[in-house]
C-alpha cells in the first residue's frame, strides 16, 4: 500500500550517563515517512472526513468518520443526516473497533485442520473464488445450495438475490438476533395488515404530547434508536406546546421506561390487553376531543375493562387515568414495540396497540403515525426483508435431512443467535460445506471450511434505504472512509466474481466489473430528480456529492400518510398469552432483552462496549440476572450470589442483581455475552448464552420467535461472583452523591 | 481568540449544561469520551475494583420501591470548579485554574499522589493504575491530538480541550471568533437527545448563559462552594 | 574511610550528570543522519521557495513533508545524473517512502500547530534557524518549554496569558 503513514518509529536513549543520572533523554530518532503518492484530499496532519453509514445496527444512520494520514480516528453522526442529525449512540461511536479489531481475519482462510479445529490457512483470494465456484458448479442441483444472511446492506441484497435467482437457488434467507428482538418482520406484518403496505411506521415522537410505548425499548436499541432520542429530545424539552409526557408499559423498566414519565408493569403477554382496555375506555365513553367514536365501537365490542385489568394486573382506575390521558392529548401516540412481537400473542398486542392511534385519530397526523417514505426509483426500492422463524426452521429441516449441500453465511451467527433448542448447531454438522463471510471467527464461523472475510463496513461500500425512515426520503450512502486494513474482500465484490467464474446466466444477471460500478449506476439514476437537497450538473457531479453528503435525500419534508385497511371494522383479536414451561415448576417469566451497548451480541467483541456500564445496572462486562428485591428475598440470594437458571430447554449460571424495577414473577437476563468465539474481548466475559434457555416456539400469526415466552426456575447455588459495576457496594471509593 | 465588543470583560468561561429531562443514560457520550481522549481499558476484574477510567459516568438512581419505583440518570464528569478542591492539594502544581475556567490537568506533571483524587466532591477524576493497552492494530484509533496517559497518572475530563483548541485555531486562521455552539466536546457532539450543551457562561447570550438562568437549573452539592462549571437542569418539569 | 568513598561517589555522580548534560547538548544539536544527504542550501539557492515543498503549514498543524512524488516532479528531468538523486529515483520506483529522520520534533504530550505562528507572522527561520544556508539539516535551538515561553511572553497582555497557560500547548 503506498499510503504510509508519519510514524513515530522508535525512540533512541541519547547517551548513557543521561539515563544513569535521571536526567530526561533530550534527542530522539523519529523516522517520519512521507506519502510516495499523496491522495488528492489529504493534507499531512490534517483531519480529512468522509461521509458514510453506519452498520453497527440495521437503522442506517449517516455517520462522518475523521481521517488522519489515511486512518479512522473518530466516528460522529453526519450532521445533514435527517435520519440522525449528527447524533450517533455507543455502538456507532465504537465502530472503529470493529476496523481496528485485532481479532479480525487478515485474510480468506481454509480450516486446514478440519471444521471446529480453529485451526486456519491463508488462501489467495483467486485460489478462494476458485474453490467457492468449484462448490457452485458442482451442485447437484441448485436448490442444494441454501445463503443464510443478517439484515445486509441493500446493494449487496439485491447483488445475492440476483446471483441465487440466476442459479435458480432459492432467494437468501434473512434471519438475525437483533431483527428478532425489534420485531422487524411482525412490525412490517403490522403494517401490512394495518396500512396495507409494507412499509414501516414512523411514530412522530417529537410532535407528540403523549407517547404510549408497549415494550418499545426507544431509545436503547429497538428500530431507530438515535433518530428516536432525537426526537425525545425536542418532545421533551424542544416544543412550544409544552412537554411531552412518555409513559412505558413493559414487565421490566428498561432504560427507556427510566426515562418515561410513568412506568406500569404490566403482565408479560398482557401488554395487548391493556390497549384493548383503553381503547374500550376511551370509545364506550367518549373521552377526548375526536368528534365521534362510533366508528371505532366496533373494534372494542367484545372487551371487557374488568377482566383486561385483572388479566394485565393494571388496575381499572390507572385505565381509565392513562385512557383520558391519551385521549386528551393534543397529539398522542402508541407504540407496538419489539417486546410485544416476542409473545406468543405478539401480532394480536400489536394489533391492538395501533389500534390506539386509529381512535384518537393520530393516523397520518402530526405527533402521530406515519410511513416510511420509500425510495424514489424502483431499483433502490428492493432490500432484504426479515424471514420467518418458520423459514429458518425449514432450512434446520433440510440441512439435518442432508437436503443442503453449501450453505453460505454472511452478517448473521446463527450458532449463537438461535435459540439452542432449534439445533442449528447439529444441523450445520449435516452440511458438507459451509462458507462463511464473517470478518471475525465467529460461532458459527468456526463450523465453516471456508471463510471469505469481508471488508468491514468503514472499508465498504454500500447504500441503505433507512427502514423505518424518517419525515422524507433518504438513501444513505456507504464508501470506504480508509483503504482495507488487510487483504479482506467485500463479499459484494466476491459475488461478482464468483458469478464471472461461473458464466453464463450467473455473469448475464450480475455483469458489474465491480462493486462500485454497480452502485454508481443505481445511484445515478436518482440524478436529476427535482427532489434533491443537492443539486449536480453531471452524472459524475452527482456521484461525487451523493459520496460527499452521505447518500441522497429529499430537501423537503415528504410524508407518507398511511390508509387503515378493513382491518379497523371487525373487532380486534384477543389472544390468550401462552408460555412454554409448566408455571408450577418454572415458576418466573425469562426477559432476555437486548443489551444498550452490545445489542444481540455483535458488539461483545469491541472493548468500549464491554468496558461501557449497561445502563441501569451500571455493570461492565458481565452478564447477571435481575431479581425483584421480593424474589431475591424469597430464594434467599443477594447481590452477585449466583444462581442457576433453568428452563425446560437448558440451565445458565449468573450472577444476581437484585433490582427494583422489575415484576415478581419475571427474571431478565441482557443478551450480548457468553460467546465463545469471535475473539478476545468477546471471550473474556464468562458466562454462557441465555439463548440456550429459550424455547423455540412462535406466535403463530407471524411465525416470529416468542422470545419472551419461556419459562424459568432459579436456586441458589451458594457461590458468588463479583459484579463489575460502576456503583460501588463495597464502599471503596466511588459513592454515589447527592 | 479575539473578544467580541458585547462580551463582558470577565473574558471566556466554558461551561457545560446536562439538561436531565432529555438524558436516556445511553451511554453514547461515554463510548465518544473513550474514543476522542484515548482512555485505556481495564477489563472485568479490574473494573470491578473500580479501576476503570470513564470520565463522564452515567449515575443511576433508584427511587422509590415496586411498583411505584423509578430510575433517575444523572451524567457526571469534572465540574470544572472555580473553587476546586483538587487544585490547592496538588503538591507539583499538575492541576491548576486556567484563565477560561477549566480546571487543567498537566499530564506530564503529574506524580500520582492521587491527593486531587481524594480531595474531589464529585469523584470526577480517575487514576492509571496500569500502563494501558492497545493491542495492535487499535492503537490506530488513537487521537493524536491527545497524549496518551501512562501509569501513576490522574486524569479526568477536560471538556475536550483540544477540540476548543482546534475551533478556536480554525476560527483565527478565518480572522473570527468561534460562534456559539461551534465548539462541541465529543459527549455533547454526539448526545442523541442533546441533553448536554457546551458553551460560554460568560456571554450572556450564549445558549448555556440562557439555560443556566432556567428555573430548572441547579449545580451539584452547592453547599460546598465549590461553584462549578457544569449546570443541571432538573428532570420531570417544563421549562420556559 | 567511609567518608573518602562517599566524597569519590559524589565526584563520580558530578562527573557523570556534567557528562550527561554534555552530551545532550550535543546530542540535540547534532544533524541526524539522513537516508539521503539532502541539501537545502543547494535548493534554497536554486530559487525555491520552502512552501513549494512544505506545503501545508498555512493550512494544517504539520509543515509537512514532501511526498516521493513531489521529489519526482523536478528530478524526473533536473540533476537525474547526482547519486543522492538516483537514490531517491529507486524510492520512486519501490514505491517506498522514503525514511527520513525528523530534525525538529516536539514532545508527545505537546499539541504544536504551525498554523497559528504563521498566522501571527512568523517567519519558518525564526525557529527553524538559517535553513537555506544548510548543506546538512541540524536543529539551531532547543526546542524545550522555556524556548517556548520565551516568545510566548513577550506578547502584549492578555495574550501573554493565554500564551502562557500549560493547556496553550499541554495535550
Amino acid at each position: 500500500m503506498s499510503k504510509k503513514l508519519t510514524r513515530r518509529d522508535f525512540i533512541k536513549i541519547a547517551a548513557g550517563a543521561t539515563a544513569a543520572t535521571g536526567l530526561a533523554p533530550v534527542a530522539r530518532r523519529i523516522v517520519i515517512e512521507p506519502f510516495v503518492q499523496p491522495p488528492e484530499e489529504t493534507l499531512p496532519g490534517q483531519a480529512t472526513w468522509y461521509a458514510s453509514t453506519c452498520r453497527q445496527c440495521p437503522a442506517g444512520c449517516g455517520i462522518v468518520v475523521r481521517t488522519i494520514n489515511g486512518r479512522a480516528k473518530k466516528i460522529e453522526g453526519n450532521p445533514l443526516h435527517p435520519l440522525n442529525q449528527g447524533k450517533l449512540c455507543a455502538r456507532g461511536q465504537a465502530g472503529l473497533q470493529v476496523l481496528y479489531n485485532p481479532d479480525r481475519l487478515r485474510n480468506a482462510v481454509r480450516q486446514s485442520g478440519g471444521r471446529g479445529s480453529r485451526e486456519y490457512e491463508p488462501l489467495y483470494w483467486s485460489e478462494a473464488l476458485d474453490l467457492l465456484a468449484e462448490k457452485v458448479s458442482s451442485l447437484g442441483h441448485p436448490d442444494r445450495m441454501a445463503f443464510l444472511g443478517g439484515l445486509m446492506p441493500d446493494h449487496l441484497y439485491q447483488l445475492t438475490n440476483s446471483l441465487l435467482t440466476a442459479l435458480g437457488t432459492a432467494p437468501p434467507i434473512i434471519y438475525d438476533l437483533q431483527c428478532t428482538l425489534e420485531g422487524r418482520r411482525p412490525a412490517t406484518q403490522l403494517s401490512q395488515t394495518f396500512f396495507g403496505t409494507a412499509d414501516l411506521p414512523v411514530y412522530d415522537i417529537a410532535m407528540s404530547d403523549v407517547v404510549f410505548s408497549f415494550g418499545a425499548n426507544l431509545f436503547e436499541t429497538w428500530m431507530s434508536p438515535v433518530a428516536q432520542s432525537v426526537a425525545l429530545g425536542s418532545m421533551r424539552q424542544g416544543k412550544l406546546s409544552g412537554r411531552g409526557l412518555i409513559v412505558q408499559f413493559e414487565p421490566r423498566l428498561s432504560a427507556t421506561g427510566a426515562s418515561a414519565d410513568e412506568w406500569i408493569p404490566v403482565r408479560p403477554g398482557a401488554e395487548g390487553y391493556v390497549a384493548l382496555a383503553i381503547g374500550r375506555i376511551i370509545v364506550e365513553e367518549r373521552l377526548g376531543h375526536v368528534g365521534s367514536h362510533r366508528d371505532n365501537a366496533v373494534l372494542y365490542q367484545n372487551v371487557d375493562v374488568r377482566e383486561m385489568s385483572a388479566a394485565s394486573e393494571v388496575s381499572v382506575d390507572t385505565l381509565r387515568r392513562l385512557a383520558q390521558a391519551f385521549a386528551d392529548a393534543d397529539r398522542a401516540v402508541a407504540i407496538p414495540g419489539g417486546y410485544l412481537s416476542g409473545q406468543h400473542n405478539g401480532f394480536a398486542s400489536m394489533l391492538a396497540v395501533q389500534a390506539l392511534n386509529r381512535i384518537v385519530a393520530q393516523i397520518g397526523r402530526q405527533g402521530g403515525v406515519f410511513l416510511s417514505t420509500p425510495a424514489p426509483t424502483v431499483a433502490l426500492r428492493s432490500k432484504p426483508e426479515v424471514n420467518t422463524l418458520s423459514d429458518v426452521r425449514n432450512l434446520i429441516k433440510r440441512m439435518n435431512a442432508g437436503e443442503v449441500d453449501l450453505l453460505l453465511i454472511h452478517g448473521t451467527n446463527p450458532l449463537y443467535e438461535l435459540p439452542a433448542a432449534l439445533g442449528f448447531a447439529e444441523a450445520i454438522k449435516h452440511v458438507p460445506y459451509v462458507v462463511s463471510f464473517s470478518p471475525f471467527v465467529d460461532e458459527t464461523a468456526v463450523w465453516a471450511d471456508l471463510i471469505l472475510s469481508d471488508h468491514t463496513y468503514l472499508e465498504s461500500w454500500g447504500y441503505q434505504v433507512p427502514s423505518p425512515g424518517t419525515d422524507r426520503p433518504v438513501i444513505s450512502s456507504q464508501q470506504p472512509v480508509v483503504n482495507p486494513l488487510y487483504d479482506t474482500r467485500s463479499t459484494a465484490q466476491v459475488l461478482i466474481e464468483l458469478a464471472a467464474r461461473l458464466g453464463g446466466r450467473a455473469v448475464e444477471a450480475i455483469p458489474w466489473a465491480d462493486e462500485e460500478s454497480y452502485l454508481q449506476e443505481l445511484v445515478t439514476e436518482l440524478y436529476g430528480s427535482s427532489l434533491g437537497a443537492f443539486d449536480a450538473r453531471t452524472p459524475p457531479g452527482f456521484w461525487t456529492l451523493w459520496r460527499q453528503y452521505g447518500g441522497w435525500w429529499s430537501e423537503k419534508e415528504i410524508r407518507q400518510e398511511p390508509e387503515t385497511t378493513d382491518i379497523v371494522q371487525k373487532p380486534l383479536p384477543m389472544v390468550d398469552p401462552q408460555f412454554d414451561g409448566d408455571p408450577e415448576e418454572y415458576p418466573f417469566h425469562l426477559y432476555p432483552y437486548s443489551s444498550v451497548a452490545l445489542t444481540d451480541g455483535r458488539g461483545a467483541n469491541q472493548p468500549w462496549l464491554q468496558e461501557t456500564p449497561d445502563p441501569m445496572t451500571t455493570v461492565q462486562w458481565g452478564i447477571w440476572v435481575e431479581l425483584n428485591p421480593q424474589t431475591a428475598e424469597e430464594l434467599g440470594v443477594e447481590d452477585d450470589d449466583i444462581v442457576l437458571v433453568e428452563s425446560p430447554y437448558g440451565t445458565l449460571e449468573v450472577s444476581v442483581f437484585v433490582y427494583p424495577g422489575i415484576r415478581p414473577d419475571v427474571v431478565a437476563i441482557p443478551i450480548g455475552q457468553g460467546h465463545q468465539d469471535y475473539g478476545r474481548f468477546a471471550q473474556a466475559v464468562t458466562g454462557s448464552n441465555p439463548l440456550a434457555l429459550l424455547a423455540p416456539i412462535t406466535d403463530p400469526d407471524t411465525e416470529s420467535l416468542a422470545w419472551g415466552a419461556t419459562r424459568v426456575r432459579l436456586s441458589p447455588t451458594g457461590r458468588k461472583k463479583k459484579l463489575a459495576r460502576l456503583e460501588s457496594i463495597d464502599g471503596q471509593g466511588r459513592e454515589s452523591i447527592g | 481568540m479575539a473578544k467580541d465588543a458585547n462580551q463582558s470583560d470577565e473574558g471566556i468561561r466554558w461551561a457545560l449544561v446536562v439538561d436531565l429531562d432529555r438524558c436516556t443514560g445511553c451511554q453514547a457520550c461515554v463510548v465518544a469520551c473513550h474514543a476522542e481522549n484515548n482512555l485505556q481499558i481495564v477489563g472485568e476484574k479490574e473494573a470491578a475494583y473500580g479501576r476503570w477510567t470513564h470520565w463522564i459516568i452515567i449515575h443511576r438512581y433508584w427511587e422509590g420501591e415496586y411498583p411505584n419505583v423509578k430510575a433517575r440518570f444523572m451524567p457526571i464528569m469534572c465540574q470544572q470548579c472555580s473553587e476546586a478542591p483538587c487544585e490547592p492539594v496538588c503538591p507539583v502544581f499538575a492541576t491548576y485554574h486556567n484563565e477560561e475556567g477549566l480546571n487543567a490537568q498537566i499530564y506530564n506533571r503529574c506524580i500520582g499522589t492521587r491527593f486531587c483524587g481524594s480531595a474531589c466532591p464529585y469523584k470526577a477524576r480517575v487514576y492509571n493504575w496500569f500502563r494501558p493497552e492497545f493491542p495492535e492494530p487499535l492503537t490506530e484509533q488513537l487521537n493524536p491530538d491527545v497524549s496518551v496517559r501512562t501509569r501513576g497518572i490522574m486524569e479526568k475530563c477536560t471538556f475536550c480541550i483540544q477540540r476548543i483548541r482546534r475551533v478556536e485555531i480554525d476560527a483565527q486562521a478565518e480572522g473570527r471568533s468561534p460562534t456559539d455552539g461551534e465548539i462541541q466536546p465529543a459527549c455533547v457532539q454526539t448526545c442523541p437527545t442533546s441533553a448536554l450543551i457546551f458553551g460560554d457562561l460568560n456571554d450572556p447570550n450564549s445558549h448555556v448563559s440562557q439555560l443556566a438562568h432556567s428555573r430548572r437549573s441547579f449545580r451539584l452539592l452547592p453547599e460546598l462552594g465549590t461553584d462549578p462549571g457544569v449546570i443541571y437542569l432538573k428532570g420531570g418539569e417544563v421549562n420556559v | 574511610m567511609n567518608r573518602f568513598w562517599f566524597f569519590s561517589f559524589l565526584i563520580l555522580l558530578v562527573v557523570g550528570i556534567l557528562t550527561g548534560i554534555l552530551l545532550t547538548r550535543i546530542q540535540v544539536f547534532s544533524a541526524p543522519e539522513q537516508p539521503i544527504a539532502y541539501s537545502h542550501k543547494t535548493h534554497i539557492e536554486a530559487g525555491i521557495q520552502c512552501l513549494y515543498c512544505h506545503s501545508s503549514p498555512l493550512r494544517s498543524d504539520l509543515a509537512g513533508i514532501p511526498s516521493v512524488k513531489k521529489c519526482m516532479g523536478c528530478h524526473n528531468v533536473i540533476a537525474n545524473d547526482k547519486p543522492e538523486v538516483q537514490e531517491l529515483a529507486g524510492y520512486w520506483e519501490r514505491e517506498e517512502p522514503i525514511p527520513w529522520v525528523r530534525v525538529s520534533s516536539q514532545p508527545e504530550f505537546i499539541y504544536f500547530s504551525h498554523l497559528p505562528h504563521l498566522g501571527t507572522g512568523l517567519s519558518c527561520e525564526t525557529c527553524h534557524g538559517d535553513i537555506g544556508q544548510m548543506t546538512v539539516t541540524r536543529p539551531v535551538v532547543k526546542m524545550d518549554m522555556g524556548w517556548c515561553l520565551d516568545c510566548h511572553l513577550k506578547e502584549p497582555q492578555p495574550k501573554a496569558t493565554r500564551l502562557a497557560d500549560c493547556l496553550a500547548c499541554h495535550k
